[in-house]
């Protein structure tokens, strides 16, 4: 426990790891002042095809499209910021020279490796925390309550507004265990490398290589997806269907689960055996 | 006499550098154990074995008599150290850098502790600046009060006056004495001679990775064996020349002499000198270990 919160302090005490709460406030506030202004002349580019067959009535516009509309652009882009934070945790500490004052003292390096993960998946946690808070607070507090009218590929559902706070939880907590998954991909490079460029955009490179193979549509492709995590990344989307599918919501945690035993498995071992030259 | 640290044959490679080669060594309890050896001969890879670092790929560490085992870190919270520069949480004080490095290292309240090292290196009063504002020598201080926070029976110490100035380097070698009347056992790996001539009892002097000499450090550098340098006037560089002296003679330059004698033939000279009316402007003898050190890396890279 003395190390997670050694760790956690030193993840949270760090200046870069505020970058990320910055940009989500940042990018959180401009879509938010995009919905103010243009969102009823967006909606009706939206439901122009269905406005024929259906009548449309109340407020449309309001926090919990704008807390969904914010959730779905902006946990896209979120691994790179978990990345930044997570390719650092060891190869950081390699490169200034601390990495020795850690590991020649008690705690063996399966429970550095261990209290970094926790760390790392603990900044995730508050990152999407962080999220969650701005988009649906900031919504509410501008736009207002209301429901939620989600326009899929084949239907148009409305989710009342006293049925959305749990959907949102947990679309929140299935964020956090994706971007955990990447964070410990992170972790893994990290115990690789001396300093923190290279993880990071290792990170990256292999969100947008897995992302890209689980896109096209090639039956080679089409059949190792499954076995993707960034396939199971958007699990969170399945709060907002209508019919809520447990066993794709299970299936995909367990695939999210399985890569992230994976990969803190190997970043053990690994840092396990490593010289610490630097 | 109870061994602290002991090497039995240690070797390290990395890829075809052969870093330390069948290195065997023992540290004894209240030794100032010097640690000698010329910039790449292995001293850092050795320190970093010692502390789990870096996997030997054979032979066998012994820390406190017991066989070194990654699985048995307690060990380490017997043991400070310092190794290859200070380098802290330069977005974190001083303060908190000690106070998170020892929690690690088992302290349950480290504050009064803290105080107490930052006092005995004269780090009083910055302790609450960022690290990234301190000089290399403040955080060397830091480094040496972080390898002491713990009060480790052992301290491991690289290159430890490296970026100091002069006062700091007194109050380094000062600290160490006390250190030891205290009981503490120090490894001290320098480059620096007069820095281990001066503090160490026992001394060892590797060369790419092997080791050279091992021993005490008054029997390897015998006092009986000293170079001598006169300065006089052209005349005494004569009556040299003349006398029973010139055997020992090594060197004339100018007014200048290098001499090798024994201790006690040091008043013999001046008296000679004095016998013969040839002005002393100057008799110093020269840093033994350093001559030794020259002569056994030196050889052994002629070898």
């Amino acid at each position: 426990m003395i190390l997670l919160s050694v760790e956690l302090y030193k993840v949270f005490a760090r200046p870069r790891s505020y970058i990320g709460f910055v940009v989500i406030t940042l990018i959180a506030a401009v879509l938010l002042a995009g919905i103010a202004v243009d969102g009823k002349q967006y909606l009706n580019l939206l439901l122009q095809q269905v406005e024929q067959y259906v009548v449309i009535e109340g407020k449309v516009i309001n926090g919990h499209l704008a807390a969904w509309i914010i959730l779905q652009t902006l946990l896209v882009h979120m691994p790179l910021l978990t990345a930044l934070v997570a390719g650092d945790l060891i190869s950081g500490e390699a490169a200034t020279g601390t990495l020795r004052l850690l590991a020649t003292r008690p705690p063996s390096r399966p429970a550095i490796v261990g209290a970094k993960f926790v760390a790392g998946a603990c900044y995730s946690a508050a990152l999407v925390a962080w999220l969650g808070l701005v988009a649906l607070a900031g919504g509410r507090l501008l736009l207002g309550n209301g429901d939620l009218l989600v326009l899929s590929t084949s239907q148009l559902i409305v989710f009342p507004s006293a049925d959305l706070w749990w959907r949102f939880a947990w679309a929140l907590v299935l964020a956090t265990l994706a971007l955990t998954t990447v964070t410990a991909l992170g972790l893994l490079f990290s115990v690789m490398a001396e300093n923190s460029s290279g993880p990071i955009v290792a990170t990256m490179s292999v969100v947008v290589l897995f992302t890209i193979v689980g896109t096209m549509e090639f039956p080679l492709f089409q059949r190792i997806s499954p076995a993707l995590f960034t396939t199971h990344m958007a699990v969170w989307r399945e709060l907002f269907y209508p019919e809520l599918e447990l066993k794709r919501i299970v299936s995909s945690v367990a695939v999210l689960v399985g890569h992230i035993a994976v990969f803190i498995a190997l970043a053990t071992y690994l840092f396990s055996r490593k010289d610490i030259l630097t | 006499m109870e061994h602290i640290v002991r090497l039995e044959q240690v070797r390290k490679t990395f890829g075809r550098i052969v870093a330390v080669d069948g290195l065997s060594f023992s540290v004894m309890k209240g030794d100032i154990f010097g640690f000698l050896g010329p910039n790449g001969s292995g001293k850092s890879t050795t320190l970093r074995m010692l502390l789990g670092l870096v996997r030997p790929d054979s032979g066998r560490i012994l820390l406190f008599g017991n066989p070194w085992n990654p699985g048995q870190r307690q060990v380490l919270g017997r043991i400070g150290s310092l190794i290859e520069g200070p380098d802290f949480y330069p977005y974190l004080s001083g303060y908190k850098n000690l106070e998170l490095l020892g929690k690690l290292a088992g302290l349950r309240r480290p504050h009064a502790r803290i105080s107490e090292v930052l006092e005995l290196v004269g780090l009083k009063g910055r302790e609450n600046d960022f690290v990234k504002t301190y000089s290399h020598g403040m955080k060397q201080r830091l480094g040496i009060a972080q390898a002491l926070l713990h009060q480790p029976e052992l301290l491991v110490l690289d290159e430890p006056t490296e970026g100091l100035d002069p006062q700091g380097l007194r109050d380094i070698r000062e600290l160490l004495l006390r250190l030891q009347r205290q009981g503490i056992t120090v490894l001290l790996s320098s480059h620096l001679l007069a820095e281990v001539e001066q503090v160490a009892t026992r001394m060892a002097i590797v060369h790419r990775g092997k080791l050279l000499a091992e021993g005490m450090v008054a029997e390897l550098l015998s006092e009986n064996d000293l170079i001598v340098t006169v300065e006089s006037d052209e005349r005494a560089v004569e009556h040299i020349r003349q006398s029973r002296w010139l055997d020992q003679l090594l060197e004339a330059k100018g007014t200048a002499l290098r001499l090798r004698m024994m201790r006690r033939q040091i008043p013999e000279l001046a008296a000679f000198l004095h016998q013969k009316g040839c002005p002393l402007y100057r008799l110093s003898d020269q840093r033994p270990l350093e001559e030794y050190f020259l002569q056994l890396t030196g050889n052994h890279a002629e070898s």
